[in-house]
């Protein structure tokens, strides 16, 4: 049976494993290590395999959520996680020093598949940096000749993280 | 020549509501009703309280009663449905009002219990006009700068901070409205008591109340779903295609499934009011609410007519359209 997934990218500490979290019916399965010294001023775990969360349909099958690892040298990985992936969604820490930087990582990387499909992105820590604002990231886009839906997010908010699941499958539908 | 209504069993918001419309009957189409619970030709039953429907079994074969409820369970001839919307209830009273005799009598000027303020033209009443309602409100008080206290019996009184985009209130989830909230949010401008305020008093006042507050487009964006009924905003043309700036920002304006599927299309593609709802199938009332929404956040920006073209969507298939479902159902069950 062909899987069905939705795949979480985006830097590390935005909020991939918790957005996951937020909606897997399972405990999120993750590899969190000690995180190596340049990452560890940002935070003391890092994902260094992935994160993997799930929910049961109505009709009985699987939604896979996967939570990508967030540093670039992983690259590899993001587009093994792709294939066949129903939707990506793209969390930015509004509180890192450069989140317009780091969102361009993930739309340079995964350009071709959302040329196709679409995204979500979600940018968290808003309440922590209100800089960027949001006008910023869609001048961002509009340079890039994206039109995609950005929200500020809390992920820890289930709704928040339905929110952008809800853009994405109405992007889906009309894409 | 006047007609004269009764209401039975109706919750006191859509009382009032049902004052409100007449006048807007008399002056779209020139029927004079007026309110008369013990005299009424024709008498609107909520059917969904036990009361009325108890009413509805007892009197439907001997009175002229309405059935006013969700769902036409009781089967009947003549059947409102829940919510109360304007044209719909006016279309009504006017169909009613071919079918009785008349009373001679003074048409009254104003409403006993609420007053819609309209313009006279029937052309206007057709047409949403912000600055007659809440919207209208919040834009002047954008406009001036002026902070605002708005208040109006039986709820909390809301309180404008232009200068921070904000407003102020009794918490309110925005997503779940109660039917007085609803009331409140599409009741016309001139039921409001409007109290300018210093910033600094305004400051003062809902501090000591600890009351929270919320993005001003929320407020704008809100009253004009509520308030809109399905008419499109006045010097707008349902034929004349726009485009969205961006998405609306859902985090912090209330949606429905159905808005986030209108954001994807005219994201994807610029389109009149008409052709957004002829391609995605979602009734036009509430593509023109949305609409209005999205213009009263400043989201839309007007695009050359030639591209309001019919660009034939991609079919999603019947897997990939069950799947949608089942991932939306599952969301939010």
């Amino acid at each position: 049976m062909k899987e069905i997934k939705l795949v979480f990218t985006g830097s590390m500490g935005a909020g991939k494993t918790t957005a996951i979290s937020a909606l897997s019916e399972i405990p999120v399965i993750n590899t969190d290590v000690k995180a190596s010294d340049e990452v560890q001023l940002r935070k003391a775990t890092t994902t260094v395999a992935l994160d993997y969360g799930e929910m049961t349909l109505p009709d009985g099958q699987k939604l896979r959520l996967y939570g990508t690892p967030g540093q670039e040298r992983f690259s590899y990985m993001w587009k093994i996680l792709m294939q066949g992936a129903l939707g990506l969604i793209i969390l930015v820490d509004n509180a890192s020093p450069e989140p317009l930087a780091d969102l361009d990582i993930y739309l340079t990387h995964f350009r071709e598949y959302i040329e196709v499909s679409g995204a979500v992105i979600g940018v968290t820590r808003m309440d922590m940096a209100a800089e960027p604002a949001l006008d910023a990231y869609y001048a961002f886009l509009q340079e890039k000749q994206l039109q995609l839906p950005i929200f500020p997010v809390d992920v820890r908010r289930r709704e928040h993280v339905v929110m952008m699941v809800q853009a994405l499958v109405a992007m889906l539908e009309f894409s | 020549m006047q007609y004269k209504l009764a209401m039975y069993a109706l919750e006191k918001s859509d009382k009032l509501f049902v004052a409100s419309m007449l006048e807007l009957a008399r002056k779209k189409f020139g029927v004079h009703w007026v309110l008369d619970d013990n005299a009424g030709q024709v008498t609107l039953v909520d059917v969904d309280q036990p009361d009325g429907l108890s009413f509805w079994q007892a009197y439907h074969s001997q009175k002229k009663l309405v059935a006013f409820a969700h769902s036409n369970r009781c089967q009947a001839a003549l059947y409102l449905e829940k919510p109360l919307r304007v044209q719909p209830f006016t279309e009504l009273l006017k169909a009613l009002a071919d079918d009785l005799p008349g009373f001679e009598g003074a048409v009254p000027e104003t409403v006993t219990t609420a007053t819609v303020a309209v313009s006279t033209s029937a052309k206007d009443a057709l047409n949403y006009q912000p600055e007659i309602y809440l919207a209208g409100l919040l834009q002047h008080s954008l406009r001036t700068q002026q902070a605002i206290r708005l208040g109006i019996e039986h709820c909390p009184a809301l309180y404008v901070l232009p200068s921070k985009h904000r407003w102020y209130s009794a918490p309110i989830d925005l997503n779940h409205l109660t039917s007085s909230q609803k009331l409140l949010l599409s009741a016309p401008a001139s039921s409001f008591v409007q109290q300018p305020m210093t910033e600094t008093a305004l400051l003062n006042e809902v501090t000591q109340q600890g009351l929270p507050h919320y993005d001003l487009n929320s407020l704008l964006w809100v009253s004009t779903l509520h308030a809109s009924q399905g008419r499109l905003l006045a010097g707008h043309a349902l034929q004349h295609p726009v485009r969205l700036r961006q998405w609306p920002n859902f985090a912090i304006l209330p949606y429905e499934p159905v808005h986030m599927q209108l954001a994807a299309f005219i994201m994807k593609t610029p389109a009149s009011v008409a052709r957004i709802a002829s391609n995605t199938r979602i009734p036009l009332s509430t593509v023109v609410d949305f609409y209005n929404a999205c213009a009263m956040v400043d989201l839309l920006i007007s695009v050359d007519n030639s591209q309001d073209v019919d660009i034939a969507a991609k079919p999603v298939s019947v897997e990939k359209r069950s799947l949608f479902k089942n991932i939306l159902q599952r969301l939010v069950g």
